[in-house]
């Protein structure tokens, strides 16, 4: 039997931080609030039979898992999502630096996002970020690398010159 | 600003709640009666429906039908050469193109709901369907990290198509169910041309999401297209040639981006270029330079910028290039002083860069620092 009170306390402790989740990996607050959601149905269900030994840890897979296999189907599904409900696609309050940040960590491949999200907004470490994607710690710290790299070239951290790398051979 | 601190700066700057989180709670247990409801509708119509199956259908997995035979009136042919699959639809599903290779199939269930399911190639981690291939070693000797590559989640089970071919079925059950089906699809490199072992991991790859009470309907539709789809152009066993290769563009490849391939004190290696993502043929071009510099100017080194161009046939790679066009630098003995940045720069493409933050020990003060091509996959 689930002791009620104690899920609510989790559900209200964890849902803003899902959302948030959800929101930096896909952009789209309609579909952060789904995943959020998602995950603290399938959490509740499984505190149901056995509580998870770390229901926040539990919850976060569950989210991820679900982002994974509904992308492409949020992609097909963009249009019609924002025509029943163009105000809830309105992105939620953030200034305008973290913006274009995490709009440019959404705009990498799917791991290195999930790496770098889980790794500085949730502030895992590489071997939790490991454990929640299922992936090689080696892996990670490829994708967190990569990742990196890529978010500084395209926002210009030490940019340099490319003209002066043409004119020379 | 380094951009790890900004990452961490901009996450400080997330606020602790949600808008609208007031009623958010209310919200979820409306969700969760609602599941619950499904799950039960769900469970007794798998029921019914599987009864209905075992009385009325012939398996669809047995073979009964063998890939190749008249179409029906009324359904559509897709050929996609680039892939190598041509795809009989079942009847009830119309197809639309979504860009960048997807093919995506809509159907409408005698519920109302539309199931979407994406059809692609893609480079599978199930050595079940990907010819035995361990996809994060194999890339190359000279790239550890690993290519953008289709590893679907859920429990898996696995079939035998009439021809032969080896089925994944991976399925994710929720609310909504989520089922993967992939089918090995090898890449038939042209005759006489390297054929590296990376070519043998595409797989023709079938991803369905549907609502469980749905499921029972869509799955013998869905299962005769995973089981009837033809090889053709590029894919192995196709009775026609390869088809053309166009240049590479957006996805066909995935970017090395300057990844760091191993650093001593001594020597900083960097390696540049791309390795194939989905298996798709296109002519990758590139002329790449490893660029130094300190305080915004070209540092005093041999080799600094020097240009190299590498072609290759994707997705073969270059010779000995298990699917990868690369090239590797080396850079030794450096005894400048200030902030050297190191750089993978496109030279055909004004605003590129990787930036890299290490420098190789100086050794020497009395020789030059020095990047050498190390080794060149692609000449």
């Amino acid at each position: 039997v689930v002791d009620e009170s104690e899920f609510q306390q989790f559900y209200t402790s964890q849902y803003g931080r899902l959302c948030w989740l959800g929101y930096l990996l896909t952009g789209s607050r309609a579909e952060a609030e789904e995943l959020a959601q998602d995950a603290l149905v399938s959490t509740y269900r499984r505190w149901k039979s056995r509580r998870p030994d770390d229901p926040t840890t539990y919850a976060r897979r569950v989210l991820l898992n679900r982002r994974r296999s509904l992308a492409r189907r949020a992609i097909r599904e963009a249009r019609h999502l924002a025509g029943l409900r163009g105000q809830h696609q309105l992105p939620p309050p953030l200034t305008e630096e973290a913006m274009v940040l995490w709009d440019e960590v959404r705009r990498l491949p799917r791991r290195q996002q999930e790496v770098l999200v889980l790794r500085f907004y949730e502030d895992r470490t590489e071997a939790d970020v490991a454990d929640l994607l299922g992936l090689p710690l080696g892996t990670v710290k490829s994708h967190g690398h990569r990742g990196l790299a890529r978010l500084r070239q395209r926002l210009g951290e030490g940019a340099m010159p490319v003209a002066s790398a043409k004119g020379e051979s | 600003m380094r951009i790890e601190e900004r990452l961490r700066e901009a996450a400080t700057q997330v606020p602790a709640t949600w808008p609208g989180e007031a009623h958010a709670y209310q919200r979820f247990l409306r969700r969760r009666r609602r599941a619950r409801r499904l799950l039960v509708a769900s469970t007794g119509a798998a029921f019914v429906a599987l009864l209905g199956l075992a009385l009325l259908v012939p398996s669809t997995l047995g073979g009964s039908a063998p890939a190749g035979g008249p179409a029906e009136a009324g359904q559509q042919t897709l050929v996609r050469p680039r892939q190598g699959f041509e795809l009989r639809l079942s009847p009830g599903w119309e197809a639309s193109d979504m860009g960048g290779g997807d093919v995506v199939l809509s159907y409408r269930t005698r519920t109302r709901q539309t199931v979407h399911m994406t059809v692609r190639t893609s480079l599978s981690g199930d050595k079940r369907v990907n010819g035995g291939v361990d996809i994060l070693e194999m890339t190359s000797p000279v790239v550890s990290v690993s290519p953008g590559y289709s590893d679907p989640a859920g429990r898996r089970s696995y079939h035998q198509r009439p021809d032969g071919r080896t089925v994944l079925k991976a399925e994710q059950r929720g609310i909504d169910w989520a089922v993967t089906y992939q089918v090995a699809w090898p890449y038939a490199c042209p005759a006489g041309a390297p054929c590296p072992k990376l070519t043998r991991a595409r797989v023709l790859d079938f991803e369905v999401t549907t609502l469980a009470i749905d499921w029972p309907e869509v799955r013998p539709l869905v299962e005769r297209m995973v089981d009837q789809a033809r090889p053709v152009g590029n894919a192995a066993g196709a009775p026609t040639p390869l088809a053309g290769r166009p240049a590479c563009r957006g996805d066909d490849v995935d970017d090395l981006g300057g990844g760091m391939q191993s650093a001593s004190a001594d020597v900083v290696e960097v390696v540049g270029g791309a390795v194939t993502r989905y298996g798709l043929p296109c002519q990758y071009h590139k002329r790449l330079a490893l660029v130094v510099t300190v305080n915004g100017r070209r540092a005093d080194i041999e080799g600094n910028g020097s240009p190299v161009t590498l072609d290759a046939a994707m997705p073969e790679g270059a010779p000995g290039g298990q699917g990868v066009a690369a090239v590797r630098w080396r850079w030794t003995n450096w005894c400048g002083g200030g902030r050297a940045r190191v750089q993978v720069v496109d030279l055909d493409r004004p605003g590129g860069g990787q930036d890299l933050e290490i420098t190789p020990r100086c050794t020497d003060r009395s020789r030059p620092s020095v990047i050498r091509v190390e080794r060149r996959l692609s000449d």
